[in-house]
């Protein structure tokens, strides 16, 4: 995956992003931050609710990464734990050894069990870990998706680190620079279902 | 039905004497105490890792996400125990999903959709069936490559694409419990298959012949059983099973996509062999396999449940089971017989 964003840029996106989820957990629905270009209006979006306010420490959330042992998503969830450290609380990651919808799936339902406060998770399926998603909304955890956007009827809200588009559009832009704009490209993606991947190829 | 077991034997083996009758059943029986013994200590383990183990919830989450695995690793018992090995069961698994997914976007009910799945996945079975058994090809290079085959099938069937759209009524049946119980409405399923498969092998002449030919092929080829065509069954079966599974986890996911289950076959084999059935054959109860399942999915939910250990752990302990369970009951039998072949001077009691 080429990646234009530098490592530290990504940091501090990171921290923003960890700083956004926890803002809606506590606050239960900041808008802030959400730069989803669906135009999904999720039920618990609740207009007024304040971005600044104080919040409650102590809190506990899991993230969950499309996959263990992928450099990226490694990272990405690193900034979490780290943001959520800052900010008070902890994070656990805990993710599948395969990037597949189904493994997810057992480890969303691992980590309600243990009743955290969150969950945060970069989904590999929008509509097949949405199940499981909406019955941890039922128990009261809430779910933030990142990176990788799930059914928007099963999360709270999406973060999204950088547009969909402009990753596609850079891409190729860049690539064009390098074959001098004319030439076939072919365009390799990791896993067939997860939501960013198909925008970026798109 | 370690008796039936010892009976089979001795009618397979002609001549093969009392003694080693009486061994198979001392060895089931053995595996399968231990096999509980096993759970007793992953549950005492899974429980002191976190109190939310031994729950309900636990039950519902674990044997759903093991459903697809133990459909697969029930009709997988009879091949293995016939001698033979189905690998391309989750590729079937992945064609099924894939064509329940394009026959729906052709239009097509559900309710018309499910058993075409079904008889696909039986062609498919029966695929392999024939290149085992007519053209005498051994059946881990067969199923190796239509592992291959099936797989790049689904993706050519449905590509990239993941379709969701699948009604509500259906999802939620395959989702959801049994009539307000905690018991996953797949788990019913399961239940059920199990008493048919268990009641096939361990209780008809059907049965008997499966585990005549694992434990010599050629003697009861002389005793005039239809070696050919009861494998060819069993892997039909097999085929067919697999695609019941891609309909389940399809719906259970409420989503069908070409890369869904990949490496569920080396799971199930997992199960059957930790369930005490010989990889060689001739050997093996459905009870056992079933134990291995409860075994196999308290330890993926012990560990999931773990705030410390890595998801990696489970593809750890899972290799490790297997190679105890294959090696555990050789090397028993190779200490025995070398006790007993100093003890009784016997030249005609070798291993085969």
């Amino acid at each position: 995956m080429i990646n234009p964003v530098r490592p530290r840029v990504l940091r501090v996106l990171l921290a923003v992003l960890a700083l956004a989820a926890l803002l809606v957990v506590s606050a239960c629905g900041s808008t802030k931050n959400d730069s989803s270009s669906s135009s999904s209006s999720s039920s618990k979006k609740s207009a007024g609710a304040d971005p600044n306010a104080k919040l409650k420490t102590g809190l506990k959330t899991v993230s969950i990464p499309k996959q263990l042992g992928n450099p990226y998503e490694e990272f990405e969830h690193s900034g979490v734990t780290e943001g959520m450290k800052e900010l008070g609380g902890s994070n656990r990651i805990s993710g599948p050894t395969d990037a597949a919808a189904s493994s997810q799936v057992s480890i969303i339902n691992a980590a309600v069990q243990s009743k955290p406060d969150a969950l945060i998770i970069a989904g590999n399926d929008p509509n097949a870990i949405a199940p499981a998603l909406k019955q941890a909304a039922q128990k009261g955890v809430k779910v933030v998706s990142m990176d990788s956007d799930v059914a928007p009827d099963a999360r709270s809200v999406f973060i999204n680190q950088v547009t969909t588009e402009l990753v596609g559009k850079n891409q190729v832009e860049s690539i064009a620079k390098q074959i001098g704009n004319k030439g076939e490209i072919a365009i390799l993606s990791a896993t067939a279902n997860a939501t960013n991947q198909n925008a970026w190829t798109r | 039905m370690q008796a039936e077991t010892a009976t089979l034997d001795e009618a397979a083996a002609a001549g093969r004497d009392e003694r080693r009758a009486g061994h198979v059943r001392a060895f089931l029986a053995r595996w399968e105490a231990l096999l509980i013994g096993l759970i007793v200590v992953t549950f005492a383990v899974g429980q002191a890792l976190s109190s939310e183990f031994l729950t309900a919830d636990s039950f519902t989450t674990g044997s759903l996400d093991l459903s697809e695995v133990a459909l697969m690793a029930l009709a997988l018992t009879l091949v293995i125990i016939a001698a033979e090995i189905d690998l391309a069961v989750a590729s079937v698994l992945a064609l099924s999903s894939a064509l329940m997914a394009e026959l729906w976007n052709q239009g097509l009910p559900l309710e018309l959709i499910m058993p075409i799945c079904i008889v696909a996945g039986a062609l498919c079975g029966a695929f392999n069936g024939i290149l085992v058994t007519r053209l005498g090809l051994p059946s881990l290079a067969v199923t190796i490559g239509t592992l291959a085959l099936f797989r790049g099938l689904a993706f050519v069937v449905i590509g990239d694409a993941s379709v969701t759209d699948f009604p509500g009524v259906w999802t939620d049946r395959a989702f959801g419990n049994f009539l307000g119980t905690f018991i996953p409405n797949t788990l019913v399923l399961i239940a059920v298959l199990a008493v048919a498969f268990g009641v096939v092998l361990h209780s008809t002449p059907f049965g008997r012949s499966i585990y005549a030919i694992g434990a010599n092929e050629e003697a009861s080829y002389f005793s005039g059983l239809r070696v050919k065509r009861i494998k060819l069954i069993l892997f039909t079966v097999s085929g067919a099973v697999a695609a019941l599974a891609g309909i389940v986890i399809t719906l259970r996911n409420s989503t069908a996509a070409a890369n869904v289950g990949q490496g569920f076959e080396l799971t199930a084999i997992t199960a059957v062999l930790l369930g005490g059935v010989s990889i060689f054959g001739g050997r093996g109860t459905i009870v056992g396999v079933i134990l291995a399942l409860l075994l196999l999915g308290g330890i993926q939910k012990a560990l999931l449940l773990s705030q410390s250990i890595s998801s990696y752990w489970i593809q750890i302990v899972t290799g490790i089971l297997l190679v105890g369970s294959v090696l555990g009951p050789n090397l028993a039998r190779r200490v025995k017989e070398t006790r007993r072949r100093r003890s009784s001077q016997n030249p005609e009691e070798g291993p085969k």
